[in-house]
């Protein structure tokens, strides 16, 4: 078994054959972060020996047969503004240095009941608000470290992309998942909104906050899905393998198809459609009229409610946050209230317009980002930032489930994302049918 | 960067309970102008009668 892209249930059996151990599967992610986070930055803070002595705990809880299941003995990574009692949670600002909460965010606490076991917190634009604190850095992509992992959750996408840790826990308020993963070629899933408590993860915007699962395949994240959401999720369903596409019918929507799309995008995007129908899925054309509002509608929603959490430290401590988050942080002083209300009343436009679709149709496809990982972020606050969300952001605003699965190369030798979008509480389906993907695609 | 544009940036930060000095303001100020266009875009979106309902909620029209 090579730990560094066996998928989460090989680990798991290999555990139970006797041919690893999790001490050597934590041994193996230390060591991969010792040789190569110099070079991609994914890590604010490695757990060492607490890892290596809870991997011992899970060596000792499944030799003795107490086994929690599929997850017990994997390693896993959580963005750094995720809560973990007595460890420091920075969500990599300077304001927060120093920060050791007392409590575990739910999720964290979730999966270590689940007996995965914690190796660290990961990279994360500044408050997962788009943009790198000069402190911290920028996470590089694993693919080629002259460009960004994406964000925010970039860490969490780069540490499992460069195979340092099989699972990882992010954030998406606009994409911040889906982005990164697209860059990175890992899978990547934004819940239904609440699926995934967000208890003990900071905020940038409580009404388009989702936390969420990545891994190195749709399948993994589904693993990941089942622990973090828990109880909330509907009756479990087993994983079809390819059979998840046949019969399957999937809407194309126009308007994710513009101009701004990178022709090596959107070929590879054609290829996966062309791989989706050979498996025996039907492809239809969708619309959401709607749509050609949604990047108005993201900013007046989440600039506010970002000033809401802020504010007292935008009074007291300004200079401590990098340039641009500041910036950003004050646009939204600039969104009036009527215009904060009607973005709200749009949302319900939005999704009422999806819910017609699906419908039609089991899910959405769609390209993640209009382009491959470029060399820097860009800021949330212009025109290139709002490019990049064009297509994730509309899922935060109707709270659908979205996961981005690697397809291509695109361009450079680098992946694209893949998004499948469904109604509301389909997330696992909507894994098996990205799980399905990845087995059929050319 | 245009005079009003800093003006108005000036007007809705203090309105929200934080001014800003003049300096920030002129910064700001061509970033709220993207914001302001794009707002405006907004505003052109024909939302009916629907409800500012959150994410987690069923989309409803008030009847007759």
């Amino acid at each position: 078994v090579d730990v560094g892209t066996a998928s989460v249930a090989e680990i798991g059996a290999a555990y139970r054959s006797g041919e690893l151990s999790p001490v050597e599967v934590v041994e193996h992610c230390l060591a991969r972060i010792e040789e190569r986070d110099g070079e991609i930055n994914a890590w604010i803070t490695v757990l060492g020996d607490q890892a290596v002595a809870a991997a011992r705990e899970a060596e000792r809880a499944l030799a003795g047969g107490d086994d929690r299941g599929p997850l017990h003995g994997i390693p896993f990574a959580l963005k750094d503004n995720v809560d973990t009692a007595t460890i420091e949670t920075t969500c990599a600002s300077r304001i927060l240095r120093g920060n050791v909460p007392s409590e575990d965010a739910d999720v964290a606490a979730r999966l270590r009941e689940a007996g995965a076991i914690l190796l660290g917190k990961t990279n994360l634009l500044e408050f997962a608000y788009g943009i790198v604190h000069p402190d911290f850095g920028q996470c590089n992509n694993p693919l080629d470290t002259g460009r960004t992992s994406g964000g925010s959750s970039s860490g969490s996408c780069a540490a499992v992309a460069d195979g340092m840790v099989p699972l990882a826990v992010g954030t998406d308020t606009g994409g911040s998942i889906r982005v990164p993963a697209a860059y990175c070629g890992v899978a990547g899933l934004k819940p239904t909104y609440d699926l995934v408590s967000r208890r003990g993860v900071f905020p940038l915007s409580w009404s388009l906050d989702h936390v969420g699962p990545i891994a190195r395949t749709a399948a993994d994240a589904s693993l990941l899905l089942r622990a973090m959401a828990g109880e909330r999720l509907p009756a479990v369903t087993a994983f079809g393998g390819a059979d998840a596409v046949r019969g399957l019918r999937i809407g194309v929507v126009g308007e994710h198809l513009g101009d701004d799309l990178r022709p090596g995008v959107r070929s590879a995007f054609d290829r996966a459609l062309g791989d989706l129908e050979r498996a025996g899925a039907t492809l239809a054309e969708s619309s959401v009229r709607s749509l050609a509002y949604a990047e108005d509608a993201l900013f007046p929603v989440f600039g506010p409610e970002a000033v809401a959490v802020h504010e007292t430290w935008m009074r007291s401590r300004p200079e401590d946050y990098a340039p641009m988050t500041r910036t950003q942080l004050e646009l939204g002083l600039l969104v009036p209230a009527t215009d904060y209300v009607r973005a709200q009343r749009y949302r319900a436009l939005l999704r009422s317009e999806f819910d017609a679709v699906f419908r039609d149709v089991d899910a959405v496809a769609a390209p993640t980002v209009a382009w491959v990982a470029p060399a820097e972020d860009p800021a949330i606050a212009g025109g290139d930032g709002a490019i990049e969300a064009r297509r994730t952001g509309p899922y935060n605003l109707t709270g659908h489930p979205a996961v981005s699965v690697s397809c291509g190369p695109a361009e450079d030798g680098l992946p694209a994302g893949l998004q499948f979008a469904g109604p509301r509480m389909s997330d696992l389906r909507l894994l098996d049918v990205a799980a399905a993907y990845e087995e059929v695609r050319s | 960067v245009s005079e009003p544009a800093a003006d108005t940036v000036a007007t809705l930060a203090a309105a929200a309970g934080m001014p800003l000095s003049p300096e920030r303001c002129e910064e700001l100020a061509p970033l709220y102008e993207m914001l302001r266009h794009s707002i405006e875009h907004l505003r052109s979106a024909d939302l009916g009668d629907l409800e500012p309902l959150g994410p987690g909620s069923a989309p409803h029209r008030r009847d007759g």
